[in-house]
């Protein structure tokens, strides 16, 4: 990993920044650099936002979303309808839905799907928080709502099936060919789900 | 043809024929690294090596193909460069950013030595000859395996960290992929058997019958109907799921299909002879030829090293028949004469050059040698 504590202060930046995704050595080199060459209040607001995000921010206790306060936004919100639970994969997901307008009940993250070839397993995703969450309040619908890909189909199935014994109604969203898409670059899943959820013409 | 850097060619260029064109040559001078090259500008895969740092040329960093591809629909140029990390496609100078809308460009039917292991070779051999020919029709099949594999992968995973709630999910998804591989499968195994009888007549001059039985291991039934057969799979699953947690793998499915030969009723594979075994293996290249000869266009035939395989007489039938092919074909060989219309290349010392610019004496001598088979 990095020695962070006595490399030089640039090369040890350079080092984090291509820990994340999607960022080469060239791509973490031209940031660090442009942080560099600009203002000093830019720098320590950047180290700020970071340390603030490392400190305050957690799971909500309730849908396992990031938040500062604990519980989320929607999760105490009295006027959304507690009956309906959205299952999503990612915190993000929820943005997705809420700008769609359409959906006023509750979500639950679960921080991933299920990728056996990547060592990702049940354990390692807030399945079993939401299951004690649907055990300690009666939920009417859960709606799995990840993606039409081969992880995010397997993961619905799974989770299906875990809530069979429980007789909560379990819905999952309906896949379609994404707009202007070409049937050929899709994955099968895409395709197949489309063609299962297709809809008489009027 | 450019090659540039690929195996034992440097730099090369030359200008095919439509018809018949012969790469003639010492063994080890590099005419199988020829058709190679169209195979990999077709396929994206050497029939020779997986490794690709095998196919640079010593010394190189990047080695590259361009071929301009001539069809009845038009002409593009389909190019291809690959260093040890990477690999590019263009087609027509675009980079191509589906390997779907890239593959169907150029199809490309190959005869080469090994391929006689088509009958008593291990059932994958005969698993790749269907899924090619479904492939050239149905281009999503190679999503189809892949999502499908992704899925195999992940149950057996699953299998061997004993969770068996996961496994199921993986089966049940596998289930409508494998119904719809075997699907396809045997709906070209249906349109190939009569087609295929009556030309390994014709190759051989005999009056044995031929026929193809595809081998599901899970539906004994001889359906089409991929519901069907996905179902079955669905149904037999749960009844081998002892033995495959046992064995910490799925032991059913399209991977372990298999395509039978039959001649006059008896399985080919335990019971043929080499010569039949070749004959079946010549039919299945012309039938595969016909298969993708769609609307005009015909597959470039490469044919490696006849006479390595076959008796002369065999030869003599084979290379009838690929005279009365339409399309190109592009086949090595150690003999220099050749009886028939086509344009003839030696291929020397990482060079390709047509016949007719060689000097006479070296001529004269080429025509004489003898050379051992690779
Ligand atoms: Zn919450």
């Amino acid at each position: 990993m990095i020695d962070a504590m006595d490399s030089d202060p640039i090369q040890r930046l350079i080092a984090h920044l291509t820990q994340l995704p999607g960022i080469g050595e060239k791509t973490a080199t031209r940031l660090t650099m442009h942080i560099l060459a600009g203002q000093k209040e830019f720098a320590r607001a950047l180290a700020k936002s970071l340390e603030d995000v490392a400190d305050q921010v957690r799971l909500c206790s309730q849908c396992c979303t990031f938040t500062v306060r604990d519980p989320c936004v929607i999760c105490s919100d009295d006027n959304r309808d507690d009956s309906i639970i959205c299952l999503v994969a990612r915190p993000q997901d929820i943005d997705a839905i809420e700008r769609t307008g359409q959906f006023h009940g509750r979500y639950h993250v679960l921080h991933g799907l299920l990728s056996p070839l990547d060592g990702i397993g049940p354990e390692d995703l807030k399945i079993g928080e939401f299951l004690t969450r649907l055990r300690q309040t009666p939920i009417k619908e859960v709606i799995l709502a990840t993606s039409p890909s081969i992880e995010g189909e397997a993961t619905a199935m799974y989770v299906a099936n875990l809530l069979k014994p429980l007789g909560v109604e379990v819905t999952r969203i309906a896949a379609g060919m994404p707009i202007g898409g070409e049937l050929e670059y899709s994955d099968s899943m895409t395709v197949g789900r489309a063609l299962q959820d297709r809809r008489a013409m009027r | 043809m450019v090659l540039t850097g690929w195996r034992r060619f440097p730099e090369a260029t030359i200008e095919l024929t439509a018809g018949l064109n012969v790469f003639h040559g010492a063994n080890g001078q590099g005419k199988t690294n020829f058709l190679e090259a169209v195979y990999y500008l077709a396929n994206l895969s050497s029939f020779r090596t997986r490794r690709r740092g095998e196919l640079i040329t010593w010394g190189r960093r990047e080695a590259s193909i361009s071929g301009w591809i001539v069809a009845d629909t038009g002409s593009t140029v389909l190019s291809v460069s690959l260093d040890r990390s990477s690999r590019t496609v263009t087609r027509g100078g675009m980079n191509s950013s589906s390997l779907l809308s890239y593959y169907g460009c150029l199809s490309v039917v190959l005869f080469a030595p090994n391929q006689v292991r088509l009958v008593g070779g291990p059932p994958i051999i005969r698993r790749r000859f269907l899924d090619r020919a479904v492939l050239r029709r149905l281009p999503d099949h190679v999503v189809l395996l892949r999502d499908y594999n992704k899925m195999l992968k992940s149950r057996n995973v699953s299998l061997k960290g004993k969770d068996v709630d996961l496994a199921e999910v993986y089966g049940r998804q596998m289930a409508s992929l494998a119904g719809r591989i075997v699907g396809r499968r045997r709906t070209l195994v249906n349109q190939l058997g009569e087609g295929f009888e009556s030309l390994y007549r014709d190759v051989t001059g005999t009056d044995e019958r031929v026929s193809l039985r595809y081998r599901c291991s899970w539906c004994p039934q001889d359906t089409v109907d991929e519901g069907e057969i996905g179902g079955s799979f669905l149904e037999t699953l749960p009844r081998r799921l002892d033995l495959d947690r046992q064995r910490g793998y799925t032991t059913i499915g399209p991977q372990f299909d298999d395509l039978e030969f039959l001649i006059d009723g008896r399985p080919a594979g335990p019971y043929a002879s080499q010569g039949q075994a070749r004959s079946i293996a010549m039919t299945a290249v012309l039938v595969e030829h016909d298969l993708l000869s769609v609307r005009g266009n015909s597959p470039v035939l490469l044919v490696d090293d006849l006479s390595s395989e076959l008796d002369e007489r065999r030869r003599r039938s084979f290379l009838d028949r690929l005279s009365g092919l339409s399309g190109q074909v592009l086949m090595t060989s150690t003999e220099s004469v050749m009886d028939r219309d086509g344009r003839i290349f030696l291929v020397e010392g990482g060079s390709i050059h047509p016949e007719a610019e060689r000097p006479v004496t070296e001529q004269l001598s080429g025509t004489s040698e003898t050379v051992q088979v690779e």
